[in-house]
């Protein structure tokens, strides 16, 4: 009896587990055909596109927000939100008609109000957003800022729900490059009210208008993207969930990438490029942006030319790019390296000379001139950056390339990201690492950055010429002239006051399972975008 | 001494491997052609060699030198919180049992208080204020970390207190200061000794695990909990990157223990008392 028993519970056991197995398993199937798991940075800023937002609103904006349209691969027109648009002979006047059969993911329609929602907001001093300066070409828009007018007066007009008119302060030739900036974005005008009452990441409030909405979002953990049924162009799209889980490190990324816990990892350390060698798992693209230093010019002797001349001068970027890793290339320009010009097809910097050559001997003569030969009384600077292993990397190099070519002292401050961010901003550093990433195919998305009244200019830099002559390049209509100012106005700040400096670009190192298809790069800024992906079956 | 040697290969073979470990730590910095921060682009991530004993790592520094410095840096931290700690344990602890009642009561809960707070909290409040460095770290381990040691000694000398030695003495028209100090501390040096040996694994312990989650030491000194986390993004093309300071750092660990233990046997053994 008792024999039976014991055979009758094993066997029953046995059966739960196989049963068990047999309904997991489905379960597994049927998920992995329509759901992809991204891993991405650690979280920063939030989602609303008025707000004060980092990469994550980056990633979570590619698959969930429409921009009135956008360019494809080819540099044609793609629309999104608009269904056309004209423009008055002096481009100043820009009318957008929307798609009338566009709505939120609640199901209320997408309206002109919602645009101009957005900009209201973050041209608000308040909403803390980093991209209000890319606002200012429209009429009275940096007035709005600076408080001087009410909004009333903005050059943004919604005759009705679905047409939207930009006036623009002056021509601007770069006008539909802007449109994909989050501060040209919708944000649905029932819910979106202020920046700081946390809307942006309730799911409950934060609706989309693009393929995707945020079902769930986990602070630090993760956050959930489902397929938007209402969505106008639903069809087109496969997936049925994505799932961003955020990462500290990119050592974590790729382990997680190893084990199967995620299916896409974006920019890993270059360790994972000799690993996966020759796999289809390894996928590299270029990446539009330039990593740099901000000497701090309120600080002495940073204030000196000929100190950041030499500085500059006295970094080997070549060995600097040899130990960070095989994902970075040297550069001496501040517009990134591989950024191109619409008009030739070429690399934009190809097209002057470089602003200055490395020189260790003429670097130690600058810093001699200035006061301090061979490094004699120069003070201990601090080195702000984040604590990504790329940065510590290289703030390791420039600390001991410095030491060996000028005999001066760098100290290392590595900082949580976040906290990095917020100091560079109040512009608490001798130092500091700065990467920026194109936000729009041309190169003033770069030259605005070191505008007096930009808001990314942290280290303190008012120079009236360059300011003159980027707002000259900002109205020049001939293509060629205005590509000579810009170079004019690069080699200003960098070849000759050094405001900045640079020090390389990178590569992208992503790995992806080479049964997910469809995912595209966006040209403007090299970021993958995830709203066609799909995901082929694989014959067992 | 000799007596409590011959009998405790524990003791013995732990003070070996310590002695060793800090002749290594003394000599190879200061003897070895590499400087700790020396970079060499040409020679990145090298394999064992003789130039390179343990390799190099991706910036082409020596490893060997690197791991013995790391070890400098753990050493420092291990004895010279031991003794901070050691110090200020003994003297609250002592005042805490002597005194009795409530001061005694009041001197413990405080010590609760500063004891409930984990000391990772302490070190990223310090770090904030003071920067990294080897000094934040120490103090930030120190904080809390003369709790435990001073409610070893308070009863000790609370149960010294009540002997009969004690009490002759008082008797004798002893002083509290000389009571305290010459005839009840004397008496409790065994667990205490005990005690403030095994501090020095603990802080060693902390040190590296702060540094491996980038709250220690900064850039590009090394201790060795750095060298491990350095070692992180390369383990899979260099693995042996990680395996050398996380075996240097297994042996300290193990000497200071083994040390600690057959202290606490021989003194044990000595007293003829049953813990």
């Amino acid at each position: 009896m008792k024999k039976t028993v014991s055979v009758l519970t094993a066997i029953s056991l046995i059966g739960i587990l196989l049963l068990g197995g047999c309904t997991k398993q489905e379960k597994e199937v049927k998920d992995s055909t329509k759901e992809i798991v991204v891993a991405i940075n650690s979280e920063t800023g939030g989602l609303d596109p008025a707000g004060m937002i980092a990469l994550t609103y980056l990633a979570y904006s590619v698959s969930a927000l429409d921009e009135l349209l956008t360019f494809d691969e080819d540099g044609e027109v793609e629309y999104r939100a608009a269904e056309s648009y004209e423009v008055n002979e002096e481009s100043t006047v820009w009318t957008f008609h929307l798609r009338k059969e566009a709505v939120w993911s609640d199901g209320t329609p997408v309206t002109s109000k919602d645009f101009s929602n957005t900009i209201v907001r973050a041209l608000k001093p308040e909403s803390g957003s980093g991209y209000a300066n890319y606002l200012f070409p429209i009429k009275n828009a940096e007035a709005v800022y600076n408080g001087e007018t009410d909004a009333g007066s903005l050059g943004v007009d919604t005759p009705d729900d679905y047409t939207l008119t930009f006036t623009l302060e002056k021509p601007c030739v770069y006008f539909l490059d802007l449109l994909r900036l989050p501060v040209y974005t919708p944000s649905c005008s029932a819910y979106a009210r202020g920046a700081s009452d946390g809307w942006d990441k309730n799911p409950e409030t934060s609706v989309a208008n693009g393929p995707f909405y945020l079902d769930e979002y986990v602070p630090e953990q993760y956050f959930v993207l489902k397929k938007n049924t209402k969505y106008w162009n639903a069809d087109e799209i496969k997936l049925d969930k994505i799932t961003y889980r955020f990462f500290a490190d990119q050592q974590s990324m790729a382990n997680a990438y190893e084990t199967g816990e995620v299916d896409v990892a974006t920019g890993l350390q270059s360790s994972v490029m000799e690993l996966y060698e020759g796999t289809d798992d390894l996928y590299i693209t270029d990446t539009i942006a330039t990593r740099y230093i901000y000497p701090n010019l309120n600080v002495k002797p940073l204030d000196d030319v000929r100190v950041r001349k030499a500085l500059n001068l006295a970094i080997d970027r070549e060995e600097l790019c040899k130990i960070v890793g095989d994902d970075t290339e040297p550069t001496v320009n501040f517009i990134a390296r591989y950024m191109k010009d619409r008009q030739t097809g070429e690399y934009f910097v190809d097209g002057a000379k470089k602003p200055f050559e490395e020189n260790v001997e003429e670097a130690r003569r600058l810093l001699a001139e200035a006061g301090y030969p061979d490094g004699k009384g120069f003070p201990e600077l601090t080195y702000h950056y984040p604590t990504l292993e790329m940065d510590s990397d290289t703030a390791q190099v420039i600390q001991e390339q410095l030491k060996k070519n000028l005999n001066i002292d760098i100290k290392l401050n590595a900082q949580e990201l976040q906290v990095n961010y917020t100091e560079r901003r109040a512009g608490r550093f001798d130092l500091c690492r700065m990467n920026w990433t194109a936000d729009f195919a041309d190169p003033y998305t770069y030259l605005s950055m070191l505008l007096s009244n930009s808001t990314y200019n942290c280290s303190g830099i008012r120079d009236e010429e360059y300011d003159r002559l980027v707002e000259q390049s900002d109205t020049e209509m001939d293509p060629v002239k205005r590509a000579q100012l810009m170079h004019e106005a690069e080699q200003l700040a960098v070849g000759e006051k050094f405001y900045i400096i640079p020090l390389y670009t990178m590569k992208s190192c992503n790995l992806i399972r080479p049964d997910i298809k469809g995912i595209a790069q966006i040209p403007a800024t090299g970021a993958l975008e995830y709203r066609h992906a799909y995901t082929v079956e694989e014959n067992k | 001494m000799k007596i409590y040697m011959r009998k405790n290969s524990m003791l013995v073979s732990g003070i070996v491997l310590l002695a060793v470990l800090v002749l290594l730590a003394v000599l190879i910095p200061a003897l070895s052609p590499y400087p700790v921060t020396a970079q060499n682009a040409e020679l990145r991530n090298a394999p064992s060699s003789f130039s390179h004993l343990f390799g190099t790592d991706k910036f082409g520094r020596d490893i060997f030198v690197r791991v013995f410095a790391g070890t400098r840096i753990s050493l420092a931290v291990g004895i010279g919180s031991a003794l901070i700690c050691g110090m200020a344990g003994i003297l609250y602890g002592s005042a805490a049992g002597y005194a009795g009642g409530k001061a005694d009561m009041l001197l413990m809960r405080a010590a609760d208080v500063i004891d409930a707070i984990p000391s990772l909290l302490y070190v990223i409040l310090i770090m904030l204020v003071m920067g990294a460095g080897i000094g934040s770290i120490l103090l930030g381990i120190c904080i809390g970390g003369w709790v435990g040691l001073a409610r070893v000694v308070r009863g000790e000398i609370m149960r010294l207190k009540s002997e009969d030695f004690c009490t002759a003495a008082r008797l004798l028209g002893v002083g509290n200061g000389r009571l305290l100090f010459i005839h009840l501390l004397p008496n409790a040096a065994g667990p205490i000794i005990v005690n403030v040996t095994q501090l020095i694994p603990k802080a060693m312990f902390t040190e590296a695990f702060l540094s491996f989650v980038g709250v220690g030491i900064s850039a590009p000194a090394a201790s060795l909990g750095t060298l491990i986390q350095e070692a992180r993004s390369q383990i899979q093309v260099a693995p042996s990157q990680m395996l050398y300071p996380m075996l240097v750092l297994c042996i300290l660990i193990l000497s200071v223990n083994l040390t600690g233990l057959g202290l606490e046997k021989s003194i044990g053994r000595a007293e003829g008392g049953g813990w």
